[in-house]
């Protein structure tokens, strides 16, 4: 008989147990496995894995800093501004997310498309936009489309205000001309970064691991620069650039003493009429033949040789041979008796070549170099000329005659106003200046500049300037006096030299450079001036076209510094002021006069 | 003369067989169990110390971090309002608000008040300070 029900030992509660015992050993020892690997042998795996998810690093931008002018207005500074970015992995339909983005941003579908597929994680959808177009753009809610921010220049005055002065800078904050390159390492911030732990929804686990690093702020500059005086002469200038149908123009107004540039400008006309400023400094990057403007120089030195003084006579021909060559005077008179005041009032050309033959080719290209022709100002302007001073050895019969009056030597703008500077601080050099100060973290500084120094008596520059007064009172210059005021100032037509080297271009006419350089007041001399239109259509006498915008300049300066009219009966002889009453009823006893 | 000493009972069979009499006293209280008691108590305002102390700092760090967002906020705002001030305070916005708006007009050419040259003025009255007229 066999027994059909389950045996006693196939329900043999012992062996159940046994093997329930076995599965809870294997499970624990793969749980201590799995904990061993978790946390000895893989711990810094999953450690760095954990810190990766909760660490977050937040770049911190430093601020480029500002550029202001000489009375703390802003001219450049630097704003966070929204950007539209996209990460190309979180994007789920190019085709319609790009479809949604092409009317709002303006931009074709299938070029948005492109970004939004392209391989990577960043591509730049719209940089800079519009506070607007942001808002636009988050309101679509577009799964990895974002709004950053980052930093951009603006110019508060204005794009065009001083814009070859100042420069241009791009993305990321690359300076790429102007003062902006030349001090681009004080003026550009140092980023820094916040590293710190995030939970969920972004914030921050108190007591977790925080690392600041504090981004630096880039350092303010303050110029020199008037803004009110520089967009004066901005504006003066294109006005008279335009009437009289001129390419272009270039405008400095510096103070003497200090060097201190106030209104450094340059504007070009433009195919379609217009006039604006140009984005390259022709102020310090262009140079030209300055003609008569360099004869105040030329007599400087005479004078401080000791071979004349404003007084001294000498006969002059309207045409002089020299070896092959014939110069000539604007005005035909035969022979003449000039004082050398007298040859700077008429501009003569041949009465300044007879004294230039006196001073000699070595004295006369020595005096050129110590007035800063040939070599640099001091400024150092990225893409700033030195000009060209032809080496002595280099000189021809001729040089001295035509260099003496300006022709056969290529200067820029602020090296003729530098020039005339020195006539304006009696003799001395004065390296003119764009920055004054640097306003760091740890306080401003001021920028160090090069040390004045003496290139002629201060007797002779006193003597120029009473000639170069004359000359605005009765010579070229009329057109730029200001009345009450005297200015001391001389004008300069200069043929252009053309692409083919010669004066002519292939339709056979000449072009012209029209320059007025000076000073003023002149008995004290506060502000120094140059003003030149290049190639204008009108007229190209520099007195009918470069001399009023000069006095208007001038005169608009004087006003602007509320610089007082000449006095010389307005201080009693008991130092007091006249009544109105006195004024009119003549002169005390005793008053000055 | 010391006091006669009080006599004990007399040992008899039937008090021997009784025992001595016993006096009831209440149960002995467990010194562990108040012991645990206190300390569990101790424990949860411990624990509810700690939990109070961890919302605050959680609390605290969030009023920090809406107060670094504020900054961040505000000193954008301060920019942008600075660059406002500087657009409204341009030459050329102005000038152009003035001619256009103010209806200012641009002299053609100015006039200097200066003071007459000594040499222009006409001879002084003849008639002395100090003389009586």
């Amino acid at each position: 008989m066999t027994h059909s029900g389950p045996t006693r030992s196939a329900y043999d509660p012992r062996r159940r147990i046994l093997v329930l015992a076995a599965v809870c050993v294997v499970a624990a020892g793969g749980l201590v496995v799995q904990l061993l690997r978790l946390q000895v042998l893989d711990r810094e795996r999953y450690v760095a894995w954990g810190e990766d998810q909760r660490l977050i690093t937040i770049p911190l931008q430093g601020m480029r800093g500002d550029i202001l002018d000489r009375n703390g207005e802003e001219l450049a500074i630097s704003l966070s501004s929204p950007m539209i970015y996209a990460d190309p992995l979180l994007v789920l339909d190019p085709v319609a997310e790009a479809s949604a983005l092409a009317p709002v941003l303006g931009r074709d579908a299938r070029e948005l498309q492109a970004l939004l597929a392209s391989a990577g994680r960043f591509v730049y959808l719209e940089r800079p936009a519009t506070d607007a177009l942001a808002e636009e753009v988050a309101a679509l809610g577009l799964p990895g489309v974002f709004i950053g921010e980052e930093p951009q220049r603006f110019h508060p005055a204005g794009d065009r205000l001083a814009r070859g002065v100042l420069g241009f800078v791009g993305h990321d904050s690359a300076a790429w001309s102007g003062l902006e390159v030349q001090y681009d390492a004080a003026l550009a911030g140092r980023p820094g970064q916040l590293v710190s732990e995030r939970g969920v929804g972004g914030r921050t686990i108190p007591e977790g691991e925080r690392e600041l690093r504090p981004a630096v702020d880039g350092a303010d500059i303050e110029l020199t620069i008037d803004r009110a005086l520089q967009f004066e002469v901005e504006r003066a200038l294109g006005e008279h650039v335009r009437t009289a149908g001129a390419s272009g123009g270039i405008a400095i107004i510096s103070e003497p003493a200090t060097g201190h540039i106030l209104a450094m400008a340059s504007v070009a006309s433009t195919d379609d009429g217009a006039v604006v400023p140009t984005s390259d400094n022709r102020a310090v990057t262009w140079t030209y033949e300055p003609a008569s403007v360099m004869k105040a120089v030329t007599f400087a030195a005479v004078l401080n040789e000791g071979l004349a003084t404003p007084t001294t006579r000498r006969r002059v021909q309207d045409r002089l041979q020299l070896y092959e060559e014939t110069f000539t005077d604007d005005e035909l008179y035969g022979t003449k008796v000039m004082t050398t005041t007298d040859i700077l009032v008429r501009s003569s050309n041949n009465g300044t070549i007879l004294w230039a033959d006196d001073l000699g080719d070595a004295t006369l290209h020595d005096y050129l170099g110590r007035f800063g022709f040939g070599g640099g100002t001091g400024l150092d302007f990225p893409g700033e000329s030195p000009g060209l001073l032809p080496d002595i050895e280099s000189w021809s019969g001729t040089s001295f005659a035509t260099i003496a009056i300006g022709q056969g030597i290529a200067v820029t703008p602020l090296q003729m106003l530098a020039a005339y500077n020195v006539l304006a601080n009696e003799g001395m050099y004065v390296s003119p200046r764009l920055v004054s100060r640097i306003h760091g973290s740890d306080g401003p500084i001021a920028v160090e500049a090069p040390p004045a120094r003496r290139v002629i008596d201060s007797d002779a520059a006193t003597a120029v300037t009473g000639m170069l007064s004359r000359v605005v009172e009765g010579g070229t210059a009329r057109a730029a006096r200001v009345p009450g005021y005297a200015i001391a100032a001389k004008t300069g037509t200069a043929r252009k030299v053309q692409e083919s080297g010669g004066y002519l271009d292939t339709e056979g006419r000449f072009h012209h450079v029209a320059t007025v350089a000076g000073y003023f007041p002149a008995e004290a001399p506060e502000y120094s001036m140059i003003v030149i239109l290049d190639e204008p259509t009108s007229e190209i006498y520099a007195s009918r076209v470069a001399a009023p915008l000069f006095g208007e300049l001038a005169g608009w300066t004087l006003r602007h510094y509320q610089v007082s009219p000449a006095a010389d009966i307005l201080v009693q002889g008991d130092g007091r002021l006249p009544t109105a009453d006195e004024v009119a009823s003549g002169p005390r006893e005793g008053a000055g006069g | 003369m010391t006091p006669p000493l009080p006599q004990a009972p007399e040992r008899t069979p039937e008090s021997v067989a009784a025992g001595p009499a016993l006096t009831p006293v209440g149960a002995p209280r467990h010194p562990l169990r108040l012991t645990t008691v206190v300390m569990a108590a101790l424990a949860l305002v411990v624990l509810f110390g700690l939990v109070g102390f961890q919302a605050l700092i959680v609390r605290n760090q969030s009023t920090l971090d809406g107060l670094d967002a504020e900054v961040v906020e505000a000193t954008r705002a301060n920019q942008r309002l600075r660059f406002q001030v500087a657009e409204l305070e341009a030459p050329e916005r102005i000038r152009q608000v003035a001619l256009h708006q103010l209806g200012m007009i641009e002299p053609e050419v100015v006039t200097y008040l200066r003071p007459i040259p000594a040499a222009e003025l006409g001879p002084a009255p003849r008639v002395g300070r100090g003389e009586s007229s």
